[in-house]
């Protein structure tokens, strides 16, 4: 039996054609646009490294700066106090080693202080059986005398209104103390004796005058190490300024670029080409027309609006959960384009052999659209607050929605058929988004980058397409249910 | 520069390599695209988006087999895509019945030239045409060419058995007509 199968099959293996030249100038042309889109799609990507990279570093250089910063609570510590003759008792058996309190001798009505706005001494004690002699406090002036037994509260720099009623207590306003507590434990703890006293210099004596030039109001605590060691570390907290503790709800308005990509769409090549030939003794005749619709896409405005609701993950200080409903307008360029082929095909028999001819042609158009999409979705993200102050946050989630209505264009099968999608079928839709937001009061801004994971068009034969999107928002905080009582 | 080397190149995205790749394997692979099409346009455009994905996807390749049969293999699955992405190819899967197991003199093929034998392969409707070049050329089985196009199987079979019967009919046709013009020029 003749074998038909493999005789083909060695015939096709040993057919070629020669490609023109202009195919392989539009494998070069494609290759480096796709090399382009690659590089694209980094930069899709820089942008959520970028704010993240700039998130982390934010904290970290705030976080530096917050060590210096410490603020007491207005938590009461008794202090301490003794009388001069107590004290002199104390002094004069003064050890470095000890933690003997020290007692100043006189407090000048108004100390002289360089960095330090000039403030009463009140010195009024409580009455009452329990009551103590006043706590007499001198502050050094720098750059005039010192007394011996003003180091400690020179040292600091210290204006203090103690309020004496039955103890000293430590005043109701915050005090900031300066370096760390215990360096100054261990520098008053020398400063107390008084020979090491003199021979230290002013400024050896001030490790925090740099920080003082800040313009922070610097108090005293108490004239002696007891005090301050009085002082524990957990008296130390940051004072939380704009943290959501409570439920809140804000209102969200944005506007922003959306980019429509899809896969393997665009007017890969010049829509008119025409061709010619004559095949050698061809046997075919006839006619053939046909169509192919393109689809790219490009960027186009929108805006927002959304409601959502955030609160911090139990007692938490940084960390807060935010849920929202977005809606979203966008607007779309959609370039669409139709391309023709027709051919016909002769053939005649007239004459010697057999003649014929095919004629083809290619031809068709692009047109500009402007179309949009009304979207809704879900938000669900995690915040975290950055600084002690607590106004800037770096948010991160992802969403969930789905395309209420479509007033795009969709191919059609016919050849001319490029018809409106409006009652196309709605699709759901998936991505997540990254963003910082600053919220100083009520009102704050939010810059964030949206990545959707998957298509938010569904149609048969057409390419996946997703947005990339920025978008500025504004926020509008109400205040929460605790703020008002 | 053998193949190997042209390999390493083009994964460098070099585009010397990549052209010299390409004059290797494009005429060739041009003949293959051109059996599935319908015209010489359309297989230049197979072609052309066959090696965008020769390139792009060459770091895939393992050298485990011949260079030319993967290439190959792309430009094949290139075309089917292409030919379902288009209407003119899609809308010609209706094949009228054509009797089976036509018998072929031993030597009819041998007195057509390469190209007419192509030419005739390329006169089937796309259904068919895509079926026979997959079965009777590429060497794939029914159950492979169902899954590449989305077909049952017994179609696959049919419209291979339809197409060979077809082209055997115009290789005959063809092989009197032949005989029969030397007879009048004569």
């Amino acid at each position: 039996m003749y074998d038909f199968d493999g005789h083909i099959k060695k015939r096709a293996g040993e057919y070629g054609l020669e490609p023109r030249e202009q195919v392989w100038d539009r494998i070069e042309q494609e290759l480096d646009a796709k090399k382009k889109k690659r590089r694209g799609i980094w930069l899709w990507w820089l942008l959520p490294i970028l704010l993240v990279g700039g998130s982390v570093a934010t904290y970290n250089y705030v976080h530096r700066n917050n060590v210096h910063e410490a603020i007491v609570t207005n938590e009461e510590h008794p202090i301490n106090t003794t009388t001069p003759k107590e004290t002199q008792e104390k002094n004069s058996t003064a050890d470095l080693s000890s933690t003997t309190p020290v007692v100043t001798e006189s407090l000048p009505a108004q100390a002289p202080l360089q960095h330090f706005e000039k403030q009463p001494i009140n010195d009024k004690t409580g009455a009452g059986e329990n009551e103590k002699p006043p706590v007499k406090k001198e502050l050094k002036d720098i750059s005039g005398e010192q007394t011996k037994n003003s180091i400690t509260t020179t040292e600091y720099r210290a204006r203090e209104s103690i309020k004496t009623g039955g103890e000293n207590m430590v005043p109701e306003r915050p005090i900031v103390l300066l370096d760390t507590l215990s360096g100054n434990i261990a520098l008053q703890q020398e400063l107390a004796d008084p020979d090491v006293a003199e021979k230290i210099s002013p400024e050896e004596a001030m490790p925090t005058v740099a920080l003082a030039d800040t313009g922070t109001h610097i108090s005293s605590v108490a004239s002696h190490s007891d005090s301050l060691h009085a002082l524990s570390e957990k008296t130390f907290s940051q004072k939380p300024v704009n943290k959501p503790s409570k439920a809140t709800w804000t209102f969200v308005v944005g506007a922003g670029l959306h980019n429509m990509t899809a896969s393997g769409l665009g007017l890969q090549k010049s829509m008119a080409d025409y061709n010619y030939s004559i095949p050698q003794n061809s046997t075919g005749g006839g006619f053939g027309n046909a169509s192919t619709q393109l689809v790219p896409t490009g960027p186009g405005a929108g805006f927002m609006l959304g409601i959502e609701r955030s609160q911090a993950f139990g007692q938490s200080k940084r960390w807060s959960w935010m849920a929202g409903l977005h809606y979203q307008y966008q607007t779309m360029q959609i370039t669409t384009g139709t391309r023709v082929d027709s051919s016909i095909s002769l053939r005649t028999n007239a004459g010697s052999g057999t003649k014929s001819a095919n004629y083809y042609y290619r031809g068709g158009n692009s047109i500009e659209h402007t179309g949009s999409q009304h979207r809704v979705h879900m938000i669900a993200a995690v915040q975290l607050y950055i600084g002690k102050k607590q106004k800037w946050s770096w948010q991160n989630g992802f969403y969930g929605g789905i395309v209420l209505a479509n007033d795009y264009l969709l191919p059609q099968s016919s050849v001319t058929g490029w018809v409106p999608s409006k009652e196309l079928v709605n699709t759901g839709y998936f991505g997540m988004e990254t963003g910082i937001k600053f919220q100083p009061g009520k009102i704050g801004a939010g810059l964030f980058a949206q990545y959707n994971l998957t298509s938010s068009i569904n149609a048969t034969s057409l390419p996946k397409q997703y947005w990339r999107g920025v978008e500025l928002r504004i926020n509008y905080k109400l205040p929460s249910s605790s703020a008002k009582k | 520069m053998d193949e190997k080397e042209l390999i390493k190149l083009c994964r460098k995205d070099d585009r010397t390599g990549q052209k010299a790749l390409y004059k290797l394997f494009a005429s060739e692979m041009l003949g293959v695209c051109y059996r599935y099409t319908k015209s010489l346009d359309d297989a230049e455009d197979v072609l052309q988006e066959g090696f965008v994905k020769v390139f792009t996807q060459l770091g895939q390749f393992k050298a485990d087999g011949p260079l030319g049969a993967w290439i190959r293999r792309i430009m094949v699955t290139t075309a089917i895509s292409y030919l379902r992405k288009h209407n003119r190819y899609r809308n010609q899967m209706d094949f009228e019945h054509q009797p089976l197991h036509v018998v072929v003199e031993e030597t009819a093929t041998d007195n057509l030239q390469t190209r007419e034998l192509m030419d005739l392969i390329r006169k089937l409707p796309s259904g068919y045409q895509t079926v026979f070049n997959l079965v009777g050329i590429e060497g794939y089985d029914h159950s492979e060419v169902a899954n590449m196009l989305g077909i049952s199987v017994q179609t696959s079979r049919s419209q291979y058995s339809r197409a060979r019967s077809q082209l055997i009919n115009w290789v005959k046709e063809s092989e009197g007509y032949t005989k029969k013009t030397a007879v009048n020029d004569n």
